[in-house]
């Protein structure tokens, strides 16, 4: 319970970071080689899984895909999240926010997604999918 | 506290909220990288393309700020007399002792009452499951459940059958499954997932079990609190499940979700009412807000009152731990607030257990109570870890299946770490 009370009332952006992450990484869109599309421009709800490391275990949260590139789907002016989606479903993510740096790739299609993700300094990494929301 | 007092804090707590998340997060960061790293040092790079092409900071449609929801306005008197349209059994208030003793089975039998708990459900629906294997498992005639102990409750009820349901729910989620991290206007987070996960695992035909049983006498109440009166309400599950129909399910998963929305951390549910022909939403939020768990009115539960409960033995499930979880509390607002509800909800737990306790003597019925050892300890990755839930589980399917799996009498009120308590020097005694 108390595990619980701790993220609600801190809402963590640490599992946003460090967990939540996931989809993203300055290096990310590299990894996009062809043309990005708007195929996949919508809202969508990520879930990032900790495979590996001593991060929050799970997490959801909700990024938009516009034009062909992602960013957060929330007004939270404390962290950020550059990305893109290539004609392929190709998509790469990088979350930037208080200092830490997270990046994702993997793929998507019409309206799920799933792939990798790790942390910058390598502490932790682990899966993540996506559905999209509309 | 006065309202206007509360209201004031809640504000500035608001906004405050962006300011916790930054400073929750920000000692955990490299020192070189806490220069915060704006739009453009991540914008994508990507391939030739994507160069050539401007890089949006905001979609148009992110652009709006939130607006303050509609509500339609009514009176004390209106939602006092409000009910469900075609469903005037649904529910009553928790303070009407009539209403109360008119819903109750016409037999004694035992009563099950399930509290709240969050992702410590586990050890709930781990003891029920080791109560069916050891065999001292009975048809309870009435369930209660408050918040998570309303989720594990239609599984209690249904019986046996379910319990690889109740296990499941309470062993393969993850906190993805529970909210999606992103404030809405009424809530830190969002919690469509756990409407979603309501939806699957209250399937047509437990509730249509659910109704069967109701129509063989038994209860099954669930309890929210109606935030607009500031009174709880208990809803009567079997009766709305017996009115059967597409209405009657979405009714009966809505208040499964409303006795689950922790005020200010999950959203509201809005439950649509009727009063004289109108027509208006009650907010609905988190049972727990008006007592962890429900045995009876409070007015029927009060020390002066010669009430006798019409139960045969009443068993209380404890989803928390009752004992103090001493640790140096970092100077946060979030690690404050954290330390002081879990001990709010420990304190007010462990007083209505005595409550219950007296109750169930001068009633001259057994009194029966269980909570999660005080010896277990398992680490939690974040909330609703299914590693720490399953640990939690097994916790409770042990206790559930041992040769006592229930104590007579509450647990010993906590006392001072023993390691710190030393007997003072009794000097010049004889």
């Amino acid at each position: 319970m108390k595990g619980f009370l701790r993220v609600i009332f801190a809402v963590s952006v640490t599992a946003l970071l460090i967990a939540g992450a996931s989809p993203g990484s300055s290096a990310a869109p590299r990894l996009v080689r062809s043309p990005l599309t708007r195929a996949f421009d919508g809202l969508w709800s990520v879930e990032i899984v900790t495979s590996f490391g001593d991060c929050n275990n799970s997490y959801r949260y909700p990024l938009r895909i516009w034009d062909g590139h992602v960013m957060k789907a929330d007004q939270d002016p404390n962290y950020n999240v550059a990305g893109a989606v290539g004609r392929n479903g190709a998509i790469g993510v990088t979350v930037v926010g208080g200092g830490q740096t997270a990046t994702g790739t993997g793929r998507l299609t019409t309206n799920s997604g799933n792939g990798i993700w790790h942390t910058s300094n390598g502490e932790c990494s682990g899966r993540w999918t996506a559905e999209r929301r509309g | 506290m006065t309202m206007d007092a509360s209201r004031a804090i809640c504000a500035v707590a608001g906004v405050l909220s962006a300011l916790v998340i930054y400073t929750a997060v920000v000692p955990l960061l490299p020192a070189h990288a806490q220069t915060a790293s704006g739009p453009s040092a991540s914008a994508p790079r990507g391939n030739l393309r994507a160069r050539t092409r401007k890089v949006p900071s905001q979609p148009p449609i992110a652009a709006p700020q939130p607006k303050p929801l509609p509500r339609t306005p009514f009176t004390a008197a209106e939602d006092a007399a409000a009910a469900i349209p075609g469903m005037p059994d649904a529910r009553f208030w928790a303070d009407s002792t009539d209403d109360f003793n008119n819903a109750l089975p016409s037999k004694p039998g035992p009563w099950l009452i399930l509290s709240s708990g969050g992702e410590d459900g586990a050890f709930g629906a781990g003891l029920l499951n080791g109560l069916t294997a050891s065999g001292k498992r009975p048809d309870y005639s009435v369930v209660t459940g408050v918040s998570t102990g309303a989720l594990i409750a239609p599984f209690a009820f249904a019986g046996a059958r379910y319990d690889d349901a109740l296990r499941d729910a309470f062993t393969k989620i993850t906190s993805a499954d529970i909210f999606e991290i992103g404030a809405t206007p009424e809530s830190f987070v969002n919690t469509w997932p756990l409407k979603d996960l309501i939806a699957k695992e209250i399937t047509p035909q437990l509730i249509a079990d659910i109704a069967a049983q109701y129509r063989a006498g038994r209860r099954l109440f669930v309890i929210t609190t109606d935030l607009d009166a500031e009174r709880t309400v208990v809803w009567n599950m079997g009766a709305i499940a017996a009115h059967g129909g597409e209405a009657a399910r979405e009714l009966f998963r809505n208040v499964l979700l409303a006795s689950t929305s922790i005020p200010g951390a999950f959203p509201p549910t809005l439950i649509d009412v009727e009063a004289g022909g109108k027509h208006f939403a009650e907010m609905n939020v988190d049972g727990g807000v008006g007592g962890q768990f429900f045995v009876a009115p409070a007015p029927l539960m009060a020390a002066a009152s010669a009430y006798k409960l019409p139960a045969s033995e009443l068993y209380v499930v404890v989803d928390s731990g009752l004992q103090p979880t001493s640790e140096v509390v970092p100077r946060s607002i979030e690690a404050i607030l954290t330390q002081s509800v879990d001990m709010m909800v420990k304190v007010d737990t462990r007083l209505m257990l005595d409550r219950a306790y007296l109750v169930a003597r001068r009633s001259g019925i057994g009194f029966n109570v269980a909570s999660i050892p005080q010896d277990f300890h398992a680490p939690s990755r974040g909330a609703f870890d299914p590693d720490y839930m399953k640990a939690l589980f097994q916790a409770g399917f042990n206790l559930g299946k041992s040769a006592a799996p229930f104590n007579a009498v509450p647990p010993p009120y906590p006392g001072p770490p023993e390691s710190q308590v030393q007997e003072p020097e009794k000097a010049g005694a004889n």
